[in-house]
């Protein structure tokens, strides 16, 4: 008999098989939750195909190739000679590499037990499968905030919500589908790896699990450039629990172990460098660090002296401390020794910073700040579960619950400023819900009592009533559950499943049409153009080009030039003749433009190219402004009425040049900027300096070749004039007679 | 085969085209008097270069000449005489003629030029002096005594030449012309219709016309204008002007090319690095009229080694001599920049072919195990010290406070 039913109306069960039972339950509750993880991620391989997505993960994708190519040594010191020509980039030292060494890793491992893997499937599904991880990780995070909480009786309830809500949380699939191989694929697992480790090691004052934090901080720096939320958050949890009067050895010996390791680990990154200790993001943990040996001391001499000297003593002590600290790091950035604050660092601060001051950084979509209702998009129901959270850690005031807090501040606060950190802003969404629903149905499901007095025949009201009303709370609440899994596909399934190379529409019947002009473009430069040749293209397309065409480029994604994008930019916007100069002095071989005007693709670049004005307009201010772009009501304008800079400019030309043809003599309508161009002018757009070498199916893509110069030394430009003019023979032979108005020969 | 031997050797010793085929079509007037009183030593002249002239006789009647079959050049070269004929090519032909490497040689004088051989010559830069206007000058009549010619490559003579009927041509500011021979500073044209000489009815006056001018294309194709045919003709046949010029314009002078582009690292690796040294070595011929043959003596040609702008710009020095070309090269430094660095020859000189040749190499920063290590570098000495320091002082600290301790203390604990 394994269970009976006790004297006083329990049940009871024998305990190792409740463990078992438990086990298997808990078990069988990862195994769903990694499956409906990995599952809702891998919508955009089965419609689509096992392609990488949209722009980075390109880059990733043929860093990875290369590392698995070559050897690691070759891939730590990579000089890449087919981007940012003629500069190059000196790769290996200018990326984080733990995404690429990760798939490598996984790629070596299933060579060896005899699963020859393509490269390529591991990298696309390298990011559903770390989202189960990021599950496990979640659980383990919420378990042990919550392992403190006395209110609290299901512990892994609580764990288990949160586990369940990270697993398919849309804020964390638009980062991690299948295919969108991106350093937070893997880094938001590292990251709450790293969360759970640290109120792992705080909770027990353990060396090891400080250790083990720093090690996984190390991991989480090789992977991530936000890495630096972490450097920041732990400083400012320990910096909270030292004003809160909580400073004990836990903490020292916790803090003072990841600190030290951590920082000399990040440092072997060569990317990171020098900068754990000369840039200004990560001063703070400097500072905390400083802080508790001073508060250490402070301590033990509150031990020994008496109670009047030690006052005396603090107050001497502390203005010397402020003086020197806050004096010392003013002058170490005003002479330069630590890095300024960076422009994304304001950014953060000031959303108009960028705009106003660097463009470049305010043209990335991702860094514009957020629209209220995608909090809702991404997180649904959590969004108002997440405030009663942090109101549960509140109350408690434990250690780990004042690092929820602190991460929950910081990490609501950055989420409204960017899109994108709406990523670090989930985790911490999950747990506050987790505790949440764990604490609700704790109480909600817990019918123990009315059960029982039922059982007992007790003739109650009371118990009936609130059995009812249990009931109905729990239904809402499962009921929001069903709703928020069915957003979560819908929302996984139509916003972020599209790998944004390939794009999919609707026939007027209703059937797919799948719009593939990019890879047909990037598969004809590849099969028709020198292997050495050099494509010139907005930097959006970089990374795109260097790994679906293999061809040079000028700029990419990693935007770590300015002027040379500014350079491209405005070879962009000037017109054809300057353009030339640009264009010969680079050695451009092709240029390549996105033109969505006849299908109605609105990601095109003369949308972009106001972008293009202002970041080179940041260096050329005398010869590109970006007034002139626009009309003089304002209005921007691609048709007739465009201004003469636009009509001019080579990115206009590029797009536009031969758009009539496409319309049989009608007057041609760029469906993007619903302007419609008269025939007869869109017959005069000209292009003298380059020619058409290929145009895709949906005229998405469009690549021009730049002609080489005249054999003669003539002008190309003076060239398609006199070819247009189509002079009769009389006029020819006036012409051949009259005495010509030349320079003065030198 | 002896006696084919000696068939060949007498053409092996006349100077020939450096190119394979040199057929050479001749356009001449039939209105004109017979080509064969007027230019025989001309035909002869090139018969003897080996330069297979075809005479193409055009007159009012006459079909547009068939430069171009199935879309392939027929001919190599191109020689229009003086002409009146209207029509016999058009402008586009020409172009593309050139374009596709053909040379023509233009001979013109005041009777006038077809009109689409003007335009072409037009585009190029060359303006000569439509019908009707004269060259005058009262000074050396129609003799240049010292003629005054600016480009010694193309030319070598200096001696009187005839110049009988001719026009003169005005010429834009195009690089690629080669003016050979300057009009006389006391010469002008006139338009005799417009009566008196003013700004309007004269097309040059003094040293602003040209008479003789080459132009080459950056494919090396050259084109050859004259205004007058008096040299040419049988009466008053200028041998050492004719031959210049129909060498040089028909490939067989003035004809340089690089036969060899090497660059090598001196440390011996593949590729490069910073602060390298490299060694740069063109090897350049030049067709002596039978064979190539090293192109010695050249004080600057240079090179260029070019990251967006050029960070350095050597003279090549002449090294050795191999096989029939001569070895220019130098050795130097690569700066300490990482990057796509092009190595770039490119030498235009008036009256050579153009050379331009450019290698582009990536140079790579130093890789992870490249630096000094930290005891290598003197100024480290300090921190290693510093740092040896504080690690021996915190074990000897250690091992004091451990074996040191109040001993009376631990035995009050214990009791």
């Amino acid at each position: 008999m394994v269970s009976l039913i006790d004297n006083e109306g329990y049940l009871r069960v024998d305990p190792t098989l409740l463990k078992l039972v438990k086990l298997l339950l808990l078990t069988l509750i990862f195994v769903s939750v990694s499956f409906a993880a990995v599952s809702s991620r891998l919508f955009s391989v089965i419609r689509f195909e096992s392609i990488i997505h949209e722009f980075d993960p390109w880059f990733n994708f043929r860093a990875t190739k290369h590392l698995v190519n070559t050897s690691f040594y070759e891939f730590l010191n990579w000089f890449d000679d087919k981007t940012w020509y003629p500069l190059g980039r000196v790769t290996g030292g200018t990326l984080y590499p733990g995404l690429m060494v990760t798939s490598s890793v996984i790629y070596h491992i299933l060579k060896f037990v005899g699963l020859p893997v393509d490269i390529r499937n591991i990298c696309v599904l390298l990011a559903p499968a770390f989202s189960s991880i990021t599950s496990v990780a979640m659980y383990l995070l919420t378990l042990e905030v919550t392992s403190t909480t006395p209110t609290l009786k299901h512990k892994k309830t609580a764990a288990l919500f949160s586990a369940f809500l990270m697993g398919i949380t849309p804020g964390y699939i638009s980062r991690s589908v299948a295919g969108s191989y991106d350093n937070e694929a893997i880094a938001i697992t590292l990251l709450l790896v790293t969360f759970f480790l640290w109120v792992k090691s705080v909770n027990t004052g353990s060396i090891f699990y400080g250790a083990l934090t720093a090690m996984f901080y190390f991991y989480m720096v090789s992977a991530w450039g936000g890495y630096v939320f972490i450097t920041n958050i732990i400083p400012l949890h320990v910096f909270i629990l030292l004003l809160m009067g909580r400073f004990d050895y836990k903490i020292y010996t916790s803090y003072c172990t990841w600190y030290a390791l951590g920082t000399l680990m990040s440092m072997q990154i060569p990317f990171v460098g020098f900068l754990p200790i000369r840039s200004n993001d990560h001063m703070a943990a400097f500072g905390v660090f400083g802080l508790l040996q001073l508060v250490l001391l402070v301590s033990y001499l509150k031990d020994t002296l008496s109670p009047t000297k030690f006052v005396r003593l603090m107050f001497a002590f502390s203005a010397v401390v402020a003086t020197v600290g806050i004096s010392g790091l003013v002058l170490a950035t005003k002479m330069g020794w630590i890095a300024p604050w960076t422009g994304r660092f304001y950014s953060l601060w000031d959303t108009n910073y960028a705009k106003v001051h660097i463009p470049i950084i305010a043209s990335v979509s991702e860094h514009q700040p957020t629209p209220w209702s995608s909090f809702f998009f991404d997180l649904n129901f959590m969004i108002w579960l997440f405030p009663v959270g942090v109101y549960f850690c509140f109350q408690e005031l434990s250690n780990p619950a004042v690092f929820v807090i602190v991460y929950s501040v910081l990490g609501s606060y950055f989420a409204g400023v960017m899109v994108r950190l709406m990523l670090t802003l989930a985790p911490i969404v999950c747990v506050c819900a987790g505790i949440t629903l764990g604490r609700l149905f704790n109480i909600y499901l817990d019918v123990k009592d009315e059960l029982s007095s039922w059982w007992n025949n007790k003739e109650s009201q009371d118990s009936l009533f609130t059995l009812l009303s249990k009931m109905v709370v729990s239904a809402t609440f499962v009921f929001y559950l069903v709703f928020y899994v069915q957003h979560c596909t819908w929302v996984t399934s139509n916003a972020y499943s599209s790998p944004s190379v390939v794009l999919a529409s609707r026939n007027p019947d209703g059937s797919q049409l799948l719009i593939d002009d990019y890879r047909e473009a990037y598969y004809w430069l590849r099969m028709n153009t020198p292997e050495d040749a050099k494509v010139m293209a907005w930097w959006d397309y970089g990374y795109q080009i260097g790994g679906m065409a293999d061809r040079t480029t000028f700029v990419d994604n990693n935007t770590w030039n300015n002027t040379h994008i500014a350079t491209v930019g405005r070879a962009m916007a000037t017109s054809e003749d300057k353009a030339e100069v640009i264009m010969r002095q680079l050695d451009v071989d092709y240029v390549l433009v996105i033109f969505g005007g006849l299908i109605g693709y609105s990601g095109d670049d003369i949308n972009k190219f106001l972008w293009m004005v202002r970041i080179s307009e940041g260096i050329w201010p005398e010869e590109i402004s970006e007034r002139n772009y626009f009309t003089d009501r304002g209005a921007y304008r691609v048709d007739d009425l465009a201004t003469d800079a636009m009509k001019n400019s080579l990115m206009y030309k590029l797009s536009f040049y031969r758009f009539g043809d496409a319309y049989n003599g009608l007057d041609p309508v760029d469906r993007v900027r619903q302007q419609k161009l008269s025939s007869s002018y869109a017959k005069s757009i000209t292009l003298d300096v380059m020619e058409e070498a290929f145009t895709s199916e949906n005229w998405i893509v469009r690549i021009y070749k730049l002609k080489n110069r005249d054999n003669f030394g003539r002008d190309l430009i003076d060239i398609g004039k006199k070819d247009r003019k189509q002079q009769s023979k009389r006029t020819k032979r006036m012409l051949s007679r009259k005495k010509p108005t030349l320079d003065l020969r030198v | 085969m002896i006696f084919l031997l000696f068939l060949l050797t007498p053409l092996a010793w006349a100077l020939s085209s450096a190119l394979a085929d040199s057929r050479t079509l001749v356009v001449y007037d039939t209105r004109l008097p017979e080509f064969e009183w007027q230019y025989s030593k001309l035909f002869q002249t090139l018969r003897d270069r080996d330069l297979q002239p075809e005479l193409a006789l055009v007159g009012p009647e006459s079909e547009p000449l068939e430069l171009y079959r199935n879309g392939y050049r027929r001919y190599q070269n191109l020689l229009i005489l003086p002409t009146t004929a209207r029509d016999i090519v058009d402008t586009d032909t020409l172009l593309k003629f050139t374009q596709d490497g053909g040379d023509v040689f233009v001979v013109s004088d005041n009777t006038g030029l077809q009109t689409d051989v003007v335009l072409f010559l037009n585009e190029l830069g060359i303006y000569p002096s439509p019908k009707g206007y004269k060259y005058i000058d009262y000074h050396n009549g129609d003799t240049l005594e010292a003629p005054d010619v600016l480009n010694k490559v193309v030319l070598h003579t200096e001696k009187p030449i005839a110049y009988k009927d001719g026009s003169v041509a005005l010429l834009s500011n195009n690089e690629f012309l080669v003016p050979v021979v300057r009009a006389p500073r006391t010469s002008y044209t006139f338009n005799v219709d417009e009566g008196r000489v003013n700004a309007d009815s004269t097309w040059h006056s003094g040293s602003q016309g040209y008479l003789f001018v080459g132009l080459q294309g950056l494919n090396n194709a050259r084109v050859f204008w004259t205004g007058s045919a008096a040299s040419f003709k049988d009466e008053s046949f200028n041998e050492e002007l004719v031959t210049d010029l129909i060498n040089w314009t028909f490939q067989i002078s003035g004809l340089i090319k690089a036969t060899s582009v090497t660059h090598y690292n001196e440390n011996g690796d593949s590729g490069y690095k910073i602060k390298d040294t490299t060694t740069f070595e063109i090897g350049v011929s030049q067709w002596d009229g039978e064979k190539w043959a090293p192109f010695t003596d050249c004080q600057d040609l240079q090179l260029e080694f070019v990251m967006l702008d050029p960070y350095y710009r050597l003279t090549l020095a002449p090294k050795r001599v191999e096989n029939s070309s001569q070895i220019y090269g130098t050795t130097f430094q690569i700066p300490d920049q990482h990057g796509m660095f092009t190595y770039k020859v490119l030498y235009q000189r008036e009256g050579y072919s153009f050379i331009d040749e450019s290698v582009t190499v990536p140079v790579r920063h130093l890789a992870n195990d490249e630096y000094p290590r930290s005891w290598e570098i003197t100024n480290s000495w300090v921190y290693l010290s510093s740092a040896l320091a504080v690690m021996v002082g915190w074990f000897v600290f250690l091992v004091v406070f451990v074996y040191s301790g109040n001993k009376k203390l631990g035995k009050e604990k214990t009791n």
